[in-house]
């Protein structure tokens, strides 16, 4: 009933959008230099760091089992040369700044992965049922995720934090879940509802398949980017609220991490005193996590949505 | 002796894509001549839109002239000017109107204030009155009440909101009014109504037409020399009811063959991938062009 | 006699009547009724412009949306008290092919994919001889080969190859009925014809049944039987297709049938244009009043005939 005018309209458009279909796919959507560039650097650090958990020491994470503020290899500090047995250089109670990052960069990395799937998994629950089932339980989810997703992250855990002090890594990874949900719910459920009135669904039903079989094999293949983009957009949140709960001194102190040697070092004013490493370190670690993990959550959305790929 | 308003001599347009050059428009070459009405025919994909934006120079970014001469008015040749001295001729001499010029109207602005600004953008500063009695002209002339002058586009409906487009093509005279599919989305009553505008508004400022399109029928009713195109090469022109009767190349015999009538009920000729991949294949190979009757010239291809 | 194959009574589809009684109500289909025999098979179109209600006929008939009152019988039944099972046989009786050729093939799979899931669900083969057999079988119907398509992308063929593959996979379930929604006008003219032709063929040789739904009158008038007329949702002329275009009398379809571009003759004339900006049909109308104009031939007329 929408007219055929709209029909007609679109036959055009539908034509050009076939034939950039079709280049884009002999030119294969998934050869994205965002999508490439973001998890060719991830795939690096966190190799890297897997290696070096084999090969270097872990035991220098330990308060004493180095000298202390150690400048990186190449600097000197208060009369104090860099060595490459520190080669990130030591912090003030004589922690090897690279164990650090060596050990806790995986650590933070893991929790959120797992946070962001459990939200993910969630997501893919609720989304799919409010989508595909729509009416009260539509309803339910949505008004479940649209309140919730406005409660901010940091806030909740902070209170939480002061009754589960030392929460350890499944536990945080649970709390940090809580707000990984609310997004893929949300971008699911307005895919499948988009999805659910296509042609190849409608075709499916005519070829007498259930309503499992066209959510999981029909609609759920299409949503692939779209998942794996969530799910690394939940990562990278979840680690951006884990490393803000750190940095503020709570959170588990038993281990190291990145954002408890950022919390160290500003209670140390180690910017005061000039030792660069001990912060800026960890920080470049941390943005170079979050631009590679936005490169590749942004170009998975444009491997999904031809729309934002720019001719 | 007629005078050409559009000679396009061997035009050609490159598409640049990441792995090869595709050639979308292959050295083409028609006329145009005063007060006359070409059909370009084709069908998706066979380089006609492409065209159409090369003569206006509007190609969107990967694609690209590769060679050719379109000159207007015996005079220039639009693909030697700048981008300056383009946007002078763009509109005053050649205009465009296409199947979404509808949905390009600003909603946010009154009939009047669009085309007002239309003539503006080209034009000295016009006395007001005389403007505005100048626009209230134009709009009888493509047919529409006189409300629609202080109406905002949403008013309006797809075939209303095209005849205003067709008259703010119009506004400042063009000698040459090119028309890409200017009916496609619309139903077919609407679509008599828009393609009478046009002819109608042709005869009353002795413009050219340039109709663009993939149907026969339409094309019948307007045109009076047809060109059909298929993957970027002109294989047939004419004049109309000589390549409708008498169509001499395949591929023009099956497209009049195809097309479904209600005068009477024919069998229609049904062609397969097969024999437009032989016809397309036949089109690579060089060939000749050979003037079967006066003015109608017609690819020897094998 | 014979049960009809379908019978549609007095249907009616109106839109947005919801809780907001503010909103103006939309009726896309009003008092419908047609009866399609199943035998001898038919192709009966239906015709209209944009808004004339015959998609929503179309995803009434499918099963895909509710109507607001009216009925559809099928071999005597009525659909809408349909069980589980029942819908299982329905739908396999009664199949579609679509406008948009591109749309219909989920892109994550070949196209194959839409021979699977039929012959998976309705289990139409007991091994894969057969399943070979029968898909090779439809195939040739449409002059297709199975091996040069079976196993491409759908991007990857021209819309007459993959809506003839549409028409293949209906086959295949040897429906009495198919329900044909603009089946040609995204397709180019020049492979329209033999999209037109299968359909014929499969009436002829097949016994399948076709409803055409189009806004396309010449295809009509090439290949249909019988035509009901649609404007604004109601019905305006029914019966014979060539005896409709050659002689339409309700004043809509006179314009409508005037304003077709033939590549016979040009145009007489100008039209007379009527601006009223055409607004959606939302009030329910009594139901039409048809008067037989000839043989096989009705209309409403309206004071103005």
């Amino acid at each position: 009933m929408k007219s055929r005018v709209v029909d007609r309209n679109s036959s055009k458009s539908e034509i050009a959008e076939k034939e950039c279909r079709k280049k884009t796919f002999k030119s294969s959507p998934w050869k994205n230099p965002k999508l490439i560039i973001g998890a060719t650097v991830l795939c690096v650090l966190v190799f890297c760091t897997l290696i070096g958990q084999f090969i270097w020491d872990k035991t220098l994470v330990n308060v004493g089992s180095s000298p202390l503020n150690l400048p990186p290899v190449g600097f000197e500090y208060r009369k104090q040369i860099g060595t490459w047995a520190h080669p990130l250089g030591t912090d003030n109670s004589g922690r090897d700044l690279l164990t650090l990052i060596l050990v806790g960069l995986p650590h933070s990395l893991g929790i959120g992965f797992v946070a962001a799937s459990i939200g993910l998994v969630i997501g893919i629950l609720f989304g799919f049922s409010a989508g595909y089932l729509g009416g009260r339980v539509d309803d339910v989810i949505r008004l479940l995720s649209d309140t919730t997703m406005n409660i901010p992250a940091l806030l909740i855990l902070i209170i939480v934090q002061s009754v589960i002090p030392n929460a350890d890594f499944f536990v945080m990874a649970l709390l940090l879940s809580l707000f990984a949900w609310q997004s893929p719910t949300r971008v699911l459920r307005a895919q499948i509802l988009s999805m659910k009135h296509s042609d190849y669904v409608k075709l499916a039903q005519l070829s007498g398949a259930s309503d499992n079989e066209i959510m999981f094999k029909e609609i759920m293949p299409n949503l692939l980017p779209f998942l794996i983009a969530q799910l690394t957009a939940g990562t990278s949140y979840s680690v951006l609220v884990l490393v803000g709960v750190e940095v503020l001194g709570l959170g588990s102190q038993s281990k190291p991490s990145l954002g408890i040697t950022l919390n160290n070092a500003i209670n140390s004013s180690a910017i005061l005193r000039g030792m660069w490493w001990w912060w800026g370190i960890p920080t470049i670690i941390l943005i170079v996590v979050f631009m590679s993990l936005l490169l590749i959550s942004v170009g998975l959305d444009e491997v999904s949505n031809p729309r934002l790929r720019n001719q | 002796m007629t005078s050409k308003v559009l000679d396009v001599k061997k035009l050609s347009v490159a598409y640049d894509t990441s792995l090869k050059t595709i050639q979308a428009v292959k050295g083409i070459s028609f006329t145009i001549n005063q007060g006359e009405t070409l059909g370009l025919i084709g069908e998706s994909g066979s380089g006609k839109t492409t065209t159409a934006m090369a003569i206006l120079r509007l190609l969107q970014k990967p694609g690209r002239i590769t060679s050719g001469e379109v000159i207007l008015n015996n005079s220039t040749d639009l693909l030697t000017l700048s981008e300056r001295e383009l946007r002078k001729v763009r509109w005053t001499e050649l205009a465009l109107v296409t199947q979404g010029s509808m949905n390009s109207l600003n909603p946010t602005m009154r009939i009047n204030k669009q085309i007002a600004d239309g003539i503006l953008a080209h034009r000295e500063k016009q006395n007001r009155d005389e403007l505005e009695e100048y626009i209230g002209n134009l709009l009888k002339m493509v047919g529409l009440p006189e409300r629609v002058f202080s109406q905002y586009p949403h008013e309006l409906s797809g075939g209303m909101k095209q005849r205003v487009c067709i008259a703010m093509a119009a506004s400042l005279n063009p000698s040459l009014l090119i028309a890409d599919e200017p009916t496609s989305a619309l139903d077919v009553i609407t679509q008599r109504i828009v393609a009478q505008t046009l002819m109608d508004i042709k005869e009353r400022l002795n413009m050219s037409l340039l109709v663009i399109g993939h149907d026969i029928g339409l094309m019948a009713q307007l045109a009076d020399r047809v060109a059909v195109m298929i993957d970027g090469v002109i294989v047939e022109t004419g004049a109309l009811q000589e390549v409708l009767t008498s169509p001499q190349h395949l591929y023009t015999q099956i497209l009049v063959d195809a097309m479904p009538s209600i005068k009477r009920k024919k069998s229609l000729t049904s062609i397969d991938e097969q024999t437009r991949q032989k016809i397309s294949k036949s089109l690579l190979k060089p060939f000749e062009v050979k003037e079967v009757t006066q003015g109608h010239w017609v690819a020897i291809t094998q | 006699m014979d049960q009809p194959l379908l019978e549609i009574n007095d249907l009616t589809k109106i839109f947005g009547k919801g809780l907001d009684q503010q909103k103006s109500q939309v009726v896309a289909l009003q008092h419908f009724s047609a009866e399609i025999a199943g035998t001898p098979a038919k192709i009966v179109t239906i015709a209209g412009e944009s808004g004339s209600g015959k998609s929503t006929l179309a995803n009434s008939i499918l099963g895909f949306m509710k109507c607001t009152f009216g009925t559809i019988h099928f071999k005597g039944q009525d659909v809408s008290k349909f069980t589980k099972e029942e819908i299982f046989r329905y739908r396999r009786e009664v199949q579609a092919v679509f406008q948009d050729p591109y749309s219909v093939y989920n892109p994550f799979y070949c196209v194959g994919h839409i021979f699977d899931i039929a012959f998976n669900n309705f289990h139409l083969a007991s091994n894969d001889q057969d399943r070979r057999d029968l898909t090779e079988e439809a195939l040739n119907l449409v002059g297709l080969k199975g091996e040069e398509v079976l196993s491409k992308y759908p991007h990857q063929l021209s819309g007459g190859q993959l809506q003839r593959l549409m028409i293949a996979r209906a086959y295949m379930l040897k429906p009495s009925l198919i329900i044909a929604d603009e089946p040609v006008s995204m397709i180019d003219v020049s492979l329209r014809a033999m999209i037109l032709e299968i359909m014929v063929k499969l009436k002829k040789e097949y016994g399948i049944s076709f409803i055409y739904i189009t806004h396309d009158f010449s295809t009509a008038y090439q290949i249909s039987d019988e035509m009901y007329l649609l404007y604004h949702g109601m019905t305006v002329e029914k019966g014979d297709t060539v005896k409709i275009i050659n002689n339409p009398q309700h004043p809509y379809t006179k314009k409508l049938i005037a304003s077709i571009p033939t590549i016979e003759e040009k145009w007489e004339g100008n039209i007379e244009i009527s601006d009223t900006s055409v607004s959606a049909q939302s009030e329910l109308l009594p139901p039409p009043l048809f008067t037989e104009v000839e043989p096989l031939h009705w209309a409403v007329l309206t004071e103005s005939n």
